[in-house]
């Protein structure tokens, strides 16, 4: 039986919760290693890493909840993503990174296909990781995705060990949409019904593929809710210090670096 | 991520499914109500998903799937709104299955059968087709399907798997699991 | 009536909103606000998906044929509106923002003339000179921010109707817009008017026979028979005749594609499309081994007495070509599934006889086993 006092605490209850919702929500980055990798000899940490033009894309969220990727900020965020890694493994001589180097056809059409089935790949450790259910959470500790030996070609004409994906997604919410959760905020401390928005996921991804073997050697994300926005420097390279915190193999010897 | 492929993944393998997912410790797995047996690969998942599918994976259905289903004559082919009969030949059922993969989207409509020929499961005349397409991001999916009737059920033992690296590294255990398939009678 | 009041002013701001003026010709394309870019780049991942998954029609002489239409119906766009075919049988075809324009191999097989696509043609372009994918994005955010307030201010029943009507499809007054566009692009072009309204006869048989309860096509408004009449008002005030009519002119660079269709149909048990279809008799006249198809659609379409005319087809298919063999192996399967044995040995034979090399060799040699152990029995 609800009385004036029960119901003024439940509207101050609503505003507080969508405040906290809207403001900022956590966030959570997490790497992956495959452990089995480097086992042997010829299973050496890269040294060169191919740079995969970045698949982050953006997108706006209106005041309806009408989703509209832009181009314009995805090329912003990939940039940003880009300079903060060229940034982070440089500082740590972790691996070089090799943006756009000269391939031939068959090769660029090999990794065109092997970034399709990265997709699948990357998709899949993740979904198990985030699955609530156990038993693929396990699958997912034993963390030996991989893309197969087809990028073995690309490895030797190119001199590279390895290739490196950056995934991302990020919706941001227009002006309208801020101003309807606002306006959500206001209605439900005025009239007690509580319109809930919709949140704003920001996802990053890296994950590094040696090419000579297939395997996901390093896979690392960051998952946040609330208001991330890629196209701020400083957030992505927030992200991007993080994730690469988890790399496992420190730094490259010094000898690294000169041409097979 | 942003796929529809890795939403199916995500529904998949988060509670929206009928029974939690385990892991294949003893190679024996019983169909649901008990109407079938199959030896499914150590190590990968199974998840009952309806009471008509069960799904095993090792890394994940976008990356390898064996779908086992079973459902009515009637409801044989729900896309196409046909149903399967007992004395239906090996051949129409291949073709009913055809036509029930094309319906089920723009991009499985352009898929190229790639081999279609009889077979044998659990002792009865099947079918075997191998379809291939390609995704959105013109990744190839290669499919083979073996299909069966027994008496009012219709019997389909799929696998699903990208060409590049997957579908062979993969398709040995799917064919031991079809070997292994046991109809039970009642 | 506060809320009454808010309702009006809401809804008249944003009907009222300014429309963009339509596209002149090449030029025009250059001068686009940043709103409309993106809904531009966003078609862009539509095209890529579309020509990666495997799904656009490969005959350069049927595209080429095609964009030429469009061509002779826009030459101010220089051919800055693509036009693609998609392998599908569906009766469909739809324009992206940016001006590639998508048909269906499904509906080119229908049409009887070249006046009829340009027909489908100049209705798709006239949705992209006239920026309605732009307009209806925007009608779409506006109208769905609509309901998001209005729910808010709880009142629920005008602007979640809006919203809906502009979530399925162009709306009513965008395909009127494209209809009366697309038919003075007709005109002008020199086509023969009177054509028109036989595009949408062709969507309501569809219809009819696959009994399709939502209508499709660019078909959500205003409704298909509504449409046929529009058409023949427009068409009244013009003198009959007028270019693209030949039903052999179009015949002969869409016979690959009309058969091409047909198999498609068949292969995903649309017989009583493919039946449709058939029931023309300029296409059962020009379509080479027509009575087989026709045999099949009816073996497909497995309704009482569909058996009897399937065979009577397949016979009548052997009888004008001797050396087709899926007629024979058609027959044959038929036999065996109406315990026919001899005749069905015999059929089956002279199929594996005719194409020693069919990837069906197998099931066929199967058969052939049932029926010899039963011809023995």
């Amino acid at each position: 039986m609800r009385g004036p006092m029960t119901m003024a605490t439940f509207r101050l209850a609503a505003v507080l919760g969508l405040t906290a919702l809207v403001a900022g929500g956590c966030a959570t980055t997490k790497g992956s290693v495959n452990q089995s990798f480097g086992s042997t000899p010829e299973q050496a940490p890269p040294r060169r890493v191919l740079l995969v033009e970045p698949d982050i894309r953006l997108h706006e969220v209106s005041a309806g909840g009408v989703v509209e990727k832009i181009d314009e900020w995805s090329r912003q965020a990939s940039q940003n993503a880009v300079n903060s890694l060229q940034d982070a493994v440089g500082k740590q001589t972790l691996f070089e990174l090799v943006a756009a180097p000269n391939l031939t056809e068959a090769d660029k059409a090999a990794l065109d296909q092997h970034a399709a089935l990265y997709a699948l790949v990357g998709g899949s450790a993740h979904g198990a990781q985030a699955s609530p259910y156990a038993a693929w959470r396990q699958r997912a500790a034993t963390f030996d995705y991989t893309l197969g030996p087809g990028l073995q070609g690309v490895a030797e004409h190119t001199h590279m060990d390895a290739v490196l994906f950056l995934v991302g997604t990020d919706y941001i919410s227009s002006a309208g949409r801020r101003a309807a959760m606002v306006f959500g905020i206001l209605a439900a401390a005025l009239t007690g019904v509580v319109i809930a928005p919709a949140g704003s996921p920001t996802f990053m991804s890296v994950g590094l593929v040696d090419m000579r073997t297939g395997a996901l050697i390093w896979y690392a994300t960051d998952i946040r809710g609330g208001s991330s926005d890629l196209r701020d420097a400083g957030v992505m390279k927030e992200l991007i210090d993080g994730m690469v915190q988890t790399y496992p193999y420190g730094a490259k010897p010094a000898d690294a670096g000169k041409t097979k | 991520m942003r796929h529809a492929s890795t939403i199916i993944l995500m529904l998949l393998l988060s509670g929206c499914a009928q029974q939690q997912p385990v892991r294949v410790d003893t190679p024996r797995t019983e169909g649901p109500d008990k109407n079938y047996s199959v030896d499914l690969p150590l190590g990968w998942m199974k998840q009952q998903l309806t009471d008509k599918t069960m799904l095993a994976s090792r890394d994940g259905p976008l990356l390898e799937a064996i779908y086992i289903g079973r459902r009515t004559a009637k409801e044989a082919f729900p896309r196409i709104k046909k149903g399967a009969a007992d004395n239906m030949l090996a051949s129409e059922l291949a073709e009913l299955e055809i036509a029930e993969v094309k319906s089920q989207d723009t991009f499985t409509a352009a898929l190229t059968v790639l081999e279609n020929e009889p077979a044998l499961v659990s002792s009865r005349d099947a079918f075997r087709i191998k379809v291939s397409y390609k995704n959105t991001r013109g990744l190839e999916i290669d499919r083979v399907i073996y299909g069966f009737m027994d008496a009012s059920s219709y019997y389909s033992i799929q696998y699903i798997a990208p060409k590049l690296y997957y579908f062979d590294r993969y398709y040995p255990d799917f064919e031991k699991s079809v070997a292994s398939f046991q109809v039970v009678k009642k | 009536m506060r809320s009454g009041a808010v309702i009006a002013l809401l809804t008249a701001s944003a009907l009222a909103a300014a429309r963009p003026a339509p596209f002149t010709d090449a030029s025009s394309l250059g001068h686009l606000d940043s709103d409309e870019q993106r809904v531009w780049s966003q078609s862009n991942d539509m095209v890529l998906a579309l020509q990666r998954g495997g799904v656009v029609y490969a005959d350069p002489g049927v595209t080429a044929y095609v964009q030429g239409v469009m061509n002779r119906l826009f030459p101010q766009f220089e051919g800055r509106i693509h036009v693609e075919v998609l392998r599908s049988p569906q009766l469909n075809a739809f324009a992206l923002p940016d001006g590639h324009v998508y048909i269906n191999e499904g509906l080119l097989a229908r049409f009887q003339n070249e006046a009829q696509l340009a027909t489908v043609l100049a209705h798709e372009g006239t949705h992209f000179t006239h920026r309605h994918g732009y307009q209806n994005q925007q009608s779409v955010k506006d109208n769905s921010a609509f309901a998001t307030f209005g729910a808010m201010l709880g009142i629920p029943i005008l602007p979640q109707l809006v919203a809906a009507s502009s979530v399925f499809g162009f709306s009513r007054e965008l395909e009127t817009e494209a209809d009366k566009g697309g038919f003075a692009r007709l005109s002008s072009a020199g086509y023969d008017v009177h054509e028109s309204p036989k595009v949408f006869e062709h969507l309501i048989a569809e219809i009819k026979v696959e009994d399709i309860k939502e209508p499709y096509f660019f078909a959500s408004h205003p409704k298909l028979a509504e449409r046929v009449d529009n058409m023949r008002k427009l068409a009244a005030g013009f003198p009959p005749g007028g270019a693209g009519t030949s039903h052999a002119a179009y015949a002969q660079v869409m016979g690959k594609t009309r058969v091409d269709n047909l198999e498609q149909m068949l292969s995903m048990g649309r017989a009583k499309s493919a039946l449709l279809m058939l029931a023309d008799s300029e296409h059962m006249s020009e379509l080479p081994h027509a009575q087989y198809y026709l045999g099949e659609a009816y073996r497909l379409r497995a309704q009482p007495g569909d058996a009897q005319l399937a065979e009577s087809a397949y016979l009548k298919a052997i009888a004008d070509a001797a050396d087709f063999a899926p007629s024979y192996r058609a027959v044959g399967v038929l036999y065996i599934k109406t315990q026919q044995y001899p005749a069905a040995s015999k059929y089956l034979t002279r199929y594996l006889e005719l194409s020693p090399d069919a990837s069906d060799r197998k099931y066929v040699e199967s058969y052939l086993a049932i029926a010899r152990k039963k011809e023995t029995q």
